[in-house]
């Protein structure tokens, strides 16, 4: 029995007697409510002290996690001043490289146009909006390609160029576009990136644009070919009439001339005569070239007979200097090739006439060859005194001879003119020509190509 | 709507509180009794005798409410006789709680729904997952129609427990009951009446209704510190504290009480009446008299609420154990309580539960499996 219960009924029920029937079950029942009374107050009070024990372990834990945190933001503080700074500096750094790159840009000569992948324009040069137009009213910012494109009224397909520029990842350039009466060489290459850290390689992000005004270039060129023309055609007429003269002279009238130094007078302006002639000649020859004037036929030519033909003519020039000149025989039948017989003969003479310059010693030789069912090659070899390393990069260009240049002379005359006609003429028959060796003391193989079909 | 109520105690017999003439045979007859007496099927063949054409519905119990009084080891009865109302009942049998969802859906399928005013589960209350029988029962339900009912039970004892419809009670069964018809008025209301206390920790571990940890630390542990010597008692101790989960509902966070079915000493784990997601606040929840018997009386309130009338002809009380285990010896004092709200007229039956199953407000159809609770369906034809 409940305890408490017990020590009431002692004291006030402690005359048994008087209890009535069942009591004893009444008071039984009533000690178990005390006791479960007790075992649930028991039971609360141990929960709540758990329960207040858990919440101030939380507390504490909280209060800790707070100083922590507090702790932590302190040096988050801390870091964001410290990055801050660096932002700052390298803003600093950043807008001054932007400043110097933009300053650089805009003091180029030439038109400079930046567009992004969007092919929106950001940046564009004093010298490209010079180029373009001169009233600058639409903002740079929101001009387009297509804007640009539309100041050439059709006549210039930038998008495209664009567009191959970003796919192919290559420049490309458009060499004369007109523009309202200017002459302008543009050029196109992509800005290629890399991030590695996001894994990006050579993405494009935009192009650049180089615009060049060569009017001006082009008018001089122009002039200084219309007065090669002029001046070798001018030429020509009086050099003629003193080749024939002397010529006459020589051949009719030597006899009546007795003076053996006046004889000697005359074969040199013969000479001379003759060689002024072949050097206009070289500038005429150079002049129609360069201004597009010559048309090239399109006949079949059997190499290795026009070779023959070549050979068989300076056999005697070789002779008289103790120089074999001779044809390699191909072993396989050669295709015929498709070209202006008289140019690809000018060629011949032009390299199988160098060579023996050239030789002293030795002999020429001429090898034929077909390759790739395309193209059939011709090689000159000969067993000369070789061509300097430094001269070779300028061997096809005007005035440049593999000795020395015009001006200064040499023991070999010639204009210097010869390997760039015989360029320029191989590119207009759809060939090409380039020397294939050349050793000092041990001599040069120049060789060139033409087509089989043309 | 005529109701006969009787009291059957191994003392005392069959005490018959409201005898009553039928104009037609009950429809309906349930028995709630104590587990021991049903497994030894005492006065089966006398009940089945007294309504041979009748529906008999035995649950097994942790305490039996005959009127307003609460026993261990009786059987408390009421034959119900529908003026026009109709009842279908259909069952099914249950052998773990992975089914509790599909079985609870095969069961509503069952159903028809035309004209189905209401439906009641008694369910096995050991190998359910009640969470998932109501979301299976209601998936197949109009949304209009409400649940009520509860999750049998086995004393304190937490072993087995039993059902029979129109045949011996048994383990692993479910039965649904439908109520058709237009006269026919129904009102719910539950409430329980703990209060959360203690820091608010989070279900680090569980599964299904299975709960492993809290706050990452082994969750019977935790309930062996806080009942000391009463550990003894797990799993029906631990009924002692609930706990509370702070769930999302539709109307924000909602409490959702859920209380101990059994634990797994080697598992360290603790089965609960209902789901246990990870991830879901709870807090241990404990009880005072006043507070619980309050919760019962507004439970009453909300019937009246739900039902339109007043003093309702039946009243099913079922009742959850741990609110049982901390009344105590005032116990009938819910019962009391709920008295003073119904009226005298009303008919009070009903039991002791593992688990209570209702709408979460009166005027709401759409039921929760509920635990700790005092869970009244009120019935009234007109």
């Amino acid at each position: 029995m409940h305890r408490t219960l017990e020590r009431q009924i002692k004291k006030y029920l402690a005359d048994q007697s008087t209890r009535p029937e069942g009591w004893d079950s009444f008071l039984q029942a009533i000690s178990d409510t005390y006791i479960h009374s007790d075992e649930d107050r028991a039971l609360i009070e141990r929960s709540l002290e758990i329960s207040s024990q858990e919440l101030t372990d939380k507390y504490q834990n909280l209060r800790a996690s707070l100083e922590g945190a507090e702790e932590l933001e302190k040096k988050l503080q801390s870091e964001k001043l410290n990055v801050e700074e660096k932002i700052t500096e390298r803003t600093m750094q950043f807008n001054n490289e932007t400043a110097r790159l933009q300053a650089s840009i805009n003091s180029l000569p030439i038109g400079l146009i930046m567009t992004d992948m969007s092919n929106q324009v950001v940046t564009m040069n004093p010298a490209a909006k010079k180029i373009l137009y001169t009233d600058i009213k639409t903002p740079i910012d929101n001009m387009s390609i297509a804007q640009i494109e539309a100041f050439f009224s059709g006549g210039l397909d930038l998008t495209s160029k664009v567009t191959f520029c970003t796919e192919r990842k290559e420049s490309c350039d458009i060499n004369e576009q007109s523009y309202n009466g200017k002459i302008l060489h543009i050029s196109l290459t992509p800005i290629i990136t890399t991030n590695s850290d996001k894994g990006i390689e050579n993405d494009v992000i935009g192009v650049i644009i180089v615009m060049q005004d060569i009017t001006e270039q082009k008018t001089i060129d122009r002039s200084k070919d219309e007065f090669f023309s002029i001046a070798s055609h001018e030429l020509r007429t009086p050099l003629t009439a003193i080749r024939g003269n002397t010529s006459l002279i020589q051949q009719y009238f030597m006899d009546k001339i007795q003076d053996a130094d006046l004889k000697e007078m005359i074969n040199d302006i013969h000479e001379s005569s003759i060689r002024l002639l072949s050097i206009v000649d070289d500038f005429l020859n150079t002049s129609r070239l360069e201004m597009g004037k010559i048309q090239f036929k399109k006949e079949s030519i059997d190499m290795v007979e026009l070779v023959k033909y070549i050979i068989k003519e300076y056999m005697a020039t070789g002779l008289m200097k103790s120089i074999t000149l001779q044809l390699q025989e191909p072993l396989e039948k050669i295709s015929p090739v498709i070209a202006d017989t008289d140019r690809v003969k000018q060629v011949l003479i032009n390299l199988i006439g160098n060579a023996l310059k050239f030789t002293e010693a030795g002999g020429i030789t001429v090898s034929i060859e077909e390759t790739q069912g395309m193209f059939v090659e011709v090689r000159v070899t000969d067993t000369g005194k070789g061509i300097p390393l430094e001269n070779q990069q300028l061997l096809f260009h005007k005035f440049q001879q593999a000795g020395s240049s015009l001006l200064t002379r040499d023991d070999v005359h010639g204009t210097g003119l010869g390997l760039y006609i015989s360029k320029m003429m191989l590119e207009g028959m759809q060939g090409k020509i380039w020397l294939e060796s050349s050793q000092i003391g041990i001599g040069t193989t120049f060789a060139f190509r033409l087509p089989i079909k043309g | 709507m005529v109701i006969e109520q009787k009291k059957y105690t191994q003392k005392n017999g069959w005490e018959t509180l409201s005898k009553e003439t039928f104009k037609r045979q009950p429809q309906l007859v349930l028995i709630f009794g104590a587990r021991e007496l049903l497994d030894q099927g005492v006065e089966y063949d006398t009940v089945v005798g007294w309504y041979p054409q009748t529906h008999i519905l035995w649950c097994s119990t942790a305490g039996e409410v005959y009127d307003t009084q609460v026993s261990d080891d009786s059987l408390s009865l009421v034959a119900i006789s529908f003026e026009t109302t109709t009842v279908k009942i259909v069952e099914s049998d249950i052998s773990s709680p992975d089914e509790s969802e599909s079985v609870g859906r095969k069961l509503s399928e069952s159903l028809t729904s035309k004209g189905l005013i209401h439906a009641m589960v008694f369910s096995d209350g050991m190998r359910v997952n009640g969470t998932a029988l109501v979301k299976g029962i209601a998936s197949n339900l109009p949304i209009d129609i409400s649940i009520t009912g509860g999750l049998v039970g086995d004393g304190p004892n937490f072993k087995k427990t039993l059902i029979g419809l129109n045949q011996k009670p048994a383990e692993g069964k479910i039965v649904l009951i439908g109520f058709y018809g237009e006269t026919l008025h129904v009102g719910y209301g539950s409430l329980g009446g703990w209060d959360p206390f203690g820091p608010e920790r989070i279900i680090t571990k569980s599964k299904d209704n299975v709960l492993y940890e809290l706050d990452g630390l082994p969750a019977l542990k935790l309930y062996k510190e806080y009942l000391g010597d009463q550990a003894a008692g797990l799993p029906s101790s631990g009924l002692l504290f609930p706990l509370a989960l702070r769930v999302q509902g539709n109307n924000g966070d909602e409490e959702i009480v859920r209380t101990l079915l059994s634990v797994d000493e080697t598992a360290q784990s603790m089965t609960f009446a209902g789901d246990m997601p990870e991830g879901t606040p709870a807090k241990l929840m404990k009880a005072n008299f006043e507070r619980l018997i309050d919760g019962a009386e507004k439970a009453a309130e909300m019937t009246n609420t739900g039902l339109g009338v007043k003093n309702p002809q039946l009243a099913i009380l079922i009742s959850c154990i741990g609110r049982k285990l901390v009344l105590k010896e005032r116990t009938e004092e819910e019962l009391e309580a709920v008295r003073s709200k119904l009226g005298p007229s009303t008919v009070m039956t009903g039991f002791y539960s593992y688990g209570e199953i209702c709408p979460t407000a009166a005027k709401e159809k759409q039921c929760q499996l509920h635990n700790q609770t005092m869970t009244i369906t009120t019935f009234s034809e007109e």
